[in-house]
């Protein structure tokens, strides 16, 4: 299944409509930012040097479970509106609130993350608090300009994300050694089993933005489900071969002691007397893809909350939901403790709230969703 | 269109600006840093730790070309002592004028005395500070960690001087580059212990010439440089023969503790184990006149292999492929030209390397009690499940394995010339 | 051409009374400020004649053509003994008209304003007694430029022929490239005291419907005092006039604007003007010049990404080196951070300052240098940056790694074709100076991202000003970054419209295949029986043999 062509005649002038196409990149730009930032230091957790293969055995978890979210994704949107057309129309926030919730706290965590690693590693003097206060601004604009916009800049990003990873992976090629990749299933199958569903349980919370954006893309689910399915196996794909970069170059049982074993990666990338540190230049990177991973989710949540009390732009909302998200990324997060302690528990709750609810949603208004596609 | 509501701008665009006048915390202006070319960690007394660090002097090194006045020193090696590696660096940049900047050093220097203790206070200082590589060379200094530092070396600094000496041992096949990140990984691999190259401080023989002519800058960087706390040695340093680096050697470590250094020979033997040996140089006598005919290894191969019987017992297999080439010959009564006499020239040099590979290996399993060739790491890889059952007794199983070395040397190429040159004896008619 | 009234300040309205006597005196009321209002009375027909009169206003009119077409046919006619032009003053007005007077274009105009308007734009208006219509005559001329090369615009190979500030001579270039009687030629006027001619052009069966209603719905809503250059337009009618990128692009030279125009977009020519706006616009259109398309594709191709790296670099390279040199020295090799640690000491202010001063010392320097008259103008700016330059190396103001890439940044922005993208990238340049300087390449990174999210943003007449992969697009990449052969350029239209696409047909462009062995003279009847060569080149008809 491709991606279908969904071209806009030239007269539309709303920016918030976007087209498969761009949906694929909002949602490559989200799940490569989870694989550079948060990527070993989880999947490298129980399976030391079958990690490679727990990430792939997550593509098997997650294909099914964004195809779910999508099928699922005309729910939420008409159930908002729906909702919001009842008498306790505003009630509706009520019930949908733990969703928009999810939606506006991962923008608080990758802003947090980067503001961290910026903090730690390069500018170690500026407080973590400008760096995420200016990671979330520019993710603000993002979502201000509308999904459309964030799509097409999503292209760039990504086109130079991808550049640079397959620069960083040549670049680390001859500190390898394959042999590290073995032996597999040296501690038998459960380890590699547990390792996978975390990769495959951030597939679903990164997927969730597609039930508020798809009630933008004009035409066609065929090319939502194309996109997503897309877009997990680009990059478990790339996870993978980041996992398997770590272990052979680190070997396992560093790499699992690592913060970042993508930016530790980065780091060991050099091409002597030319090309000294690299990791300065893929954290450059990495601002453009969280800056935008950020602004989709505010876009997400202010379009669901203004879906939902019928207002006309999503840009009334924004301002608030930001300061919210800043709020509990600042208090939450910004501990060790937060890093590396919550993540495990907030994963799987998140992820439930990300599948069942879609899913609940679409199974209660599957009347009006079938009506929707016969009409 | 798109006309901005004219509060959010105005917000955003306050809130952008104040971090400007806030001012800039991390900049570090490039007036105020001294860089560090190489640094060296051993230990002082009263358990503490000692670094000593290379400073360079930018306007020498690096300043605008053709500045006026004689060559001047463009290094410094200061040290200090202080409780942890990173306390001392903070005590130099206490008591120097500018901050020190270690990001650019290339090599890191491991005193002899802090080895054997346990590396491990140097080893987290390189894995967590963030400024410093993981690609940086770690060598073991067999010596006074501040006077190696500040020997005379041919190149600018000693960090580059011990870079090109890992480099030429990839022609001399006497000793390695390790960089951090290799070290760490051997620490953590099971069945493998790491190793170091080591440098030393060698005189060199012709001892007057030396020290006449100090042409290059960094050759009269030993009569001026300035070590703080130890001895002026300027006036001594004339009288006595100059030293220089020398690596030929390599240390061995179980765990993060130093147990051992392998004399030159074994060296080879280790590295030809490693596969770390681009070319070098083997001798062998030669029988009729006397004097030794040296072939020049070209290019080496060579493959470990676990042999597991049904018993459980472990032996090994060690191949060697070899290429080389005749580059010496002492005699006119050496003549390499008849092939039998390369085929025993190869015998010859076979056992020769598989002599040095032995002796390296019999060392480590019954002098060091060590495993750096990566014997048990063989199991580990092929055999997994065998591995958990001998990683805790690996220490007795090793001590005690047997192996057999079998070296296979082709010679491919006498040089330019077959038989040796021959003086005429008779007048040709 | 029709001409759609545009909006007026008119103060008097009516009819033109039909006695002389008194739509003179109207016509002198209305300009008795204007000294330059010739009003020629003259006599017509035979003794006693009609009394009637010539209005123009000097400057404006050409009077060789007033004297020789009209005057001498009115007058003369009076002499020549044919059949008296007698009768009203409307019979005589219809005969002078269609039969008498040799003048090519020729109306009719019955309102007052309509007739002031028409000598303001150097029409020449004749009243006659007794007839309540005057006629008006097209002797439009005046001092003009000669057609020169544009001289924001040179290139090596190309036509030179540009713009001039004369609409009608404008237009007559397109047409001259554009023969076909698709070429629609919208005319209307702007601005209520210039009462500015302005001309749209486009191609009927090609130009997307939507752009064109929305360019004259944009233009039909000005409603100003002055429109004195394209500039006034082109702010009026831009998408997002807020932002410093140009959503409409400005040109001087023909040929633009014709393949433009063959593209689907549509051109505005404002009178008074040599630069003539094109709408809509992307990204890409400023750094395409024309002689890539006339040139060897591989040059092209290598300019083209030349430029865009100068794009980069004039917008980002000294910020970048102020941010590695201040914040991430260890990104640096090892010498060049030696030669930059060494160069930088003992220089007085920290670098952040030091580069907003050269950079602000060359912005300088590169006004002066247009201000100044040519010979000199060339000179001071050269010598001034090298002088300033070598002087604050030497004198220990500035490093002179600095001084290099700032020189250098602002020569790049020179490759930029279109002189109004380059504008904002000098802008942008120190906006990201500030940001490198606070936050190093944090601060760097953010403020691209910023940068790049509002060019995503952009839209112009409905299309997307910057986009990759969008659909459609992709082999228009062929056009953009690299050139090709026109063979190999898009066999379809740029996505500025649905209509007409296929502009050239997939075989017509390819050459004929070359022949392998050139026919063989008759030289003999035996070497012609024997075996033929394989190829026979093309046919009679020109078409490509089979092989």
């Amino acid at each position: 299944m491709g991606i279908k062509d969904q071209t806009l005649p030239a007269d539309l002038p709303r920016t918030n409509v976007t087209s498969a196409r761009n949906l694929l990149f909002i949602l490559l730009i989200a799940r490569i930012c989870n694989i550079m930032i948060f990527m070993p230091a989880l999947t490298l957790g129980n399976a030391f040097e079958d990690s490679w293969a727990a990430s792939l055995l997550s593509l098997a978890w997650s294909i099914p479970l964004s195809l779910l979210v999508v099928w699922a994704s005309t729910a939420v949107p008409n159930g908002l509106l729906v909702a919001a057309n009842q008498k306790w129309g505003k009630w509706a926030l009520l019930f949908f609130g733990p969703y928009i919730l999810v939606l506006a706290v991962i923008p608080a965590y990758f802003s947090v993350e980067l503001g961290t690693l910026f903090g730690t590693v390069t500018l170690t003097e500026t407080p973590v608090g400008v760096l995420v206060a200016v990671s979330l601004l520019v993710g603000i604009y993002a979502a201000y300009k509308g999904v459309d916009t964030i799509g097409r800049a999503g292209q760039v990003v990504i086109t130079l994300l991808a550049l640079l990873s397959v620069v960083m992976l040549l670049g680390i090629g001859y500190e390898a050694d394959t042999a590290r990749l073995q032996p597999v299933l040296s501690r038998g199958l459960l380890p590699v089993v547990t390792s996978s569903i975390t990769p495959a349980a951030w597939t679903v919370v990164t997927i969730g933005v597609i039930p508020v954006l798809a009630g933008e893309v004009t035409r066609g689910k065929k090319g939502l489900s194309g996109a997503a399915i897309w877009a997990n196996v680009a990059s478990i794909g790339l996870l993978t071969v980041m996992v398997a970069a770590a272990i052979s170059v680190f070997s396992a049982v560093e790499a699992k002691a690592m913060h970042s074993p993508a930016y530790m990666l980065a780091k060991m990338t050099s091409i002597p007397e030319t090309f000294e540190r690299f990791e300065v230049i893929i954290l450059t990177a990495w601002i453009g893809a969280i800056t935008l991973t950020c602004g989709t989710y505010l876009y997400a949540a202010a379009q669901a909350i203004s879906e939902a009390l019928h207002l006309t732009t999503h840009r009334t909302c924004l301002v608030p939901l930001a300061a919210f998200a800043a709020a509990v990324g600042l208090t939450l997060f910004t501990s060790t403790a937060g890093v590396t302690h919550y993540l495990p528990f907030v994963m799987p709750p998140a992820a439930l709230i990300v599948v069942i609810f879609p899913v609940a949603a679409a199974l209660v208004l599957r009347r009006q969703i079938a009506g929707e596609q016969n009409g | 269109m798109a006309r901005y509501p004219s509060g959010l701008r105005l917000v955003s665009l306050a809130l952008l600006l104040s971090l400007t006048a806030t001012g800039c915390w991390s900049a570090h202006d490039p007036r105020d840093l001294t860089l560090a070319a190489s640094f060296g960690v051993d230990t002082a007394e009263a358990g503490n730790l000692l670094l000593a660090v290379e400073l360079v002097n930018p306007r020498v090194a690096g300043g605008t070309l053709g500045g006026a006045g004689e060559p001047r020193n463009p290094t410094r090696v200061l040290y200090s002592v202080a409780q942890s590696v990173f306390l001392a660096q903070r005590d130099l940049d206490q008591n120097i004028g500018k901050a020190i900047f270690p990001a650019e050093a290339s090599v890191a220097l491991v005193g002899r005395k802090l080895a054997e203790a346990g590396a491990t206070p140097m080893l987290d200082y390189l894995t967590r500070e963030h400024q410093l590589r993981r690609t940086i060379s770690l060598v073991l200094a067999d010596g006074d960690v501040p006077q190696i530092l500040a020997t005379p070396t041919i190149r600018d600094t000693a960090s580059a001087e011990i870079d090109g000496l890992l480099q030429n041992g990839r022609v001399t096949g006497y000793t390695s580059g390790v960089s951090v990140n290799m070290f760490l990984a051997d620490l953590s691999l099971p069945g493998k212990e790491p190793f170091l190259p080591v440098v030393s401080l060698v005189e060199l023989p012709q001892a007057e010439s030396a020290a006449k002519t100090p042409s290059a800058p960094g050759a009269g960087a030993g009569s001026s440089s300035q070590t703080r706390g130890t001895q002026q040695g300027s006036a001594q340093q004339t009288q006595q023969k100059p030293k220089v680096m020398s690596m030929n050697t390599v240390a061995c470590f179980k765990h993060d503790k130093l147990v051992g250094i392998l004399t030159p020979s074994e060296t080879r033997g280790l590295l030809f184990l490693q596969n770390s040996v681009i070319t070098t140089l083997v001798s062998v006598p030669a029988p009729p006149g006397g004097g030794y005919t040296v072939v020049e290894v070209t290019r080496s191969r060579s493959s470990i292999k676990p042999r597991i019987s049904p018993d459980g017992s472990v032996s090994y297999e060690i191949k060697l492929e070899v290429s080389a080439e005749v580059a010496d010959v002492p005699s006119l009564a050496e003549t390499v030209g008849p092939l039998a006499r390369v085929r025993e020239l190869e015998q010859q040099v076979a056992s020769a390397i598989e002599g040095e590979v032995s002796a390296c290996i019999t060392r480590m399993q019954k002098d060091f009690d060590t495993d750096c060739v990566g014997f048990g790491l063989m199991i580990y890889r092929m055999k997994p499940a065998l591995w958990s059952q001998l990683a805790n007794q690996w220490d007795d199983v090793f001590r005690n394995v047997p192996y057999s070395v079998a070296a296979q040397v082709r010679i491919r190429s006498t040089g330019t010339i077959g038989t040796g040159i021959e003086p005429r004896r008779e007048i040709p008619r | 051409m029709e001409e759609p009234a545009g909006r007026g300040l008119v103060p008097k309205t009516g009819t033109i009374p039909a006695a002389l006597v008194n739509s003179l005196a109207a016509f002198k009321e209305q300009f008795k400020h204007a000294q330059d209002f010739v009003a020629r009375e003259i006599t017509i027909g035979v003794p006693p004649g009609t009394d009637a009169a010539l209005l123009f206003i000097e400057g404006l009119a050409k009077k060789m053509e007033i004297s020789e077409n009209i005057l001498e046919n009115a007058m003369l006619l009076g002499r020549m003994a044919l059949p008296p032009v007698a009768g009203t003053g409307e019979e005589l007005l219809d005969l002078l008209e269609k039969r008498y007077l040799s003048f090519a274009q020729t109306t009719r105009t019955t309102r007052f304003e309509d007739a002031v308007i028409a000598l303001l734009q150097g029409d020449s208006i004749l009243l006659v007694d007794g007839a309540p219509a005057a006629l008006r005559f097209d002797t439009k001329g005046w001092e003009h430029r000669a057609v020169g090369e544009p001289e924001t615009e040179a290139v090596i190979r190309g036509p030179r022929d540009g713009f001039i500030e004369v609409m009608r001579v404008n237009v007559a270039h397109i047409r001259r490239r554009l023969r076909t009687p698709d070429l629609a030629v919208k005319q209307m006027r702007m601005g209520r005291r210039t009462q500015t001619d302005v001309s749209i052009l486009y191609l009927v069966d090609v130009a997307d419907n939507h752009v064109v209603e929305e360019v004259q719905r944009r233009l039909t809503g000005i409603d100003i005092d002055s429109v004195l250059e394209s500039g006034y337009v082109s702010m009026l009618i831009s998408d997002d006039v807020l932002s410093p990128f140009p959503l409409v692009e400005r040109t001087e030279r023909p040929d633009k604007v014709a393949a433009s125009i063959l593209e689907g977009r549509v051109a505005i020519v404002v009178d008074n003007s040599p630069f003539v706006l094109i709408v809509p616009t992307s990204f890409w259109t400023f750094f395409q010049a024309s002689e890539d398309y006339y040139e060897n594709p591989y040059l092209s191709t290598f300019l083209r990404l030349l430029r865009l790296a100068a794009l980069a670099f004039t917008t980002f390279g000294t910020a970048v080196y102020v941010a590695l040199s201040t914040f991430h020295q260890e990104v640096i090799p090892f010498a060049l951070l030696l030669r930059i640690v060494g160069t930088h000491e003992g220089i007085p202010f920290p670098t952040l300052p030091t580069a907003i001063i050269l950079e602000l010392v060359i912005e300088v320097l590169r006004e002066a240098g247009i201000r100044l008259p040519s010979p000199i103008g060339q000179a001071v700016s050269i010598v001034g940056a090298i002088i300033i330059g070598e002087a604050a190396v030497s004198a220990g103001f500035a490093p002179p790694g600095m001084v290099i890439i700032v020189a250098f940044a602002t020569i790049a922005s020179f490759t930029i074709p279109g002189y109004n993208m380059s504008i904002p990238l000098r802008l942008l340049r120190f906006i990201m100076l500030f940001a490198a300087g606070t936050l190093g390449l944090f601060g760097l990174g953010a403020a691209a991202m910023v940068m790049l999210i509002h060019i995503m943003g952009l839209k112009s007449f409905g299309y997307p000003y910057l986009s990759l992969y969008d659909v459609g697009t992709m082999h228009e990449m062929k056009d953009k970054i690299i050139t090709t052969p026109v063979q190999f350029r898009s066999v379809t239209r740029p996505r500025w419209s649905e209509k007409n696409r296929v502009r050239q047909s997939a075989t017509a462009g390819k050459p004929p295949a070359p022949r392998e062995r050139m026919p063989r003279r008759p030289e003999s009847t035996t070497e012609s029986e024997k075996g033929d060569d394989g190829n026979q080149g093309p046919d009679a008809a020109g078409r490509p043999s089979e092989n």
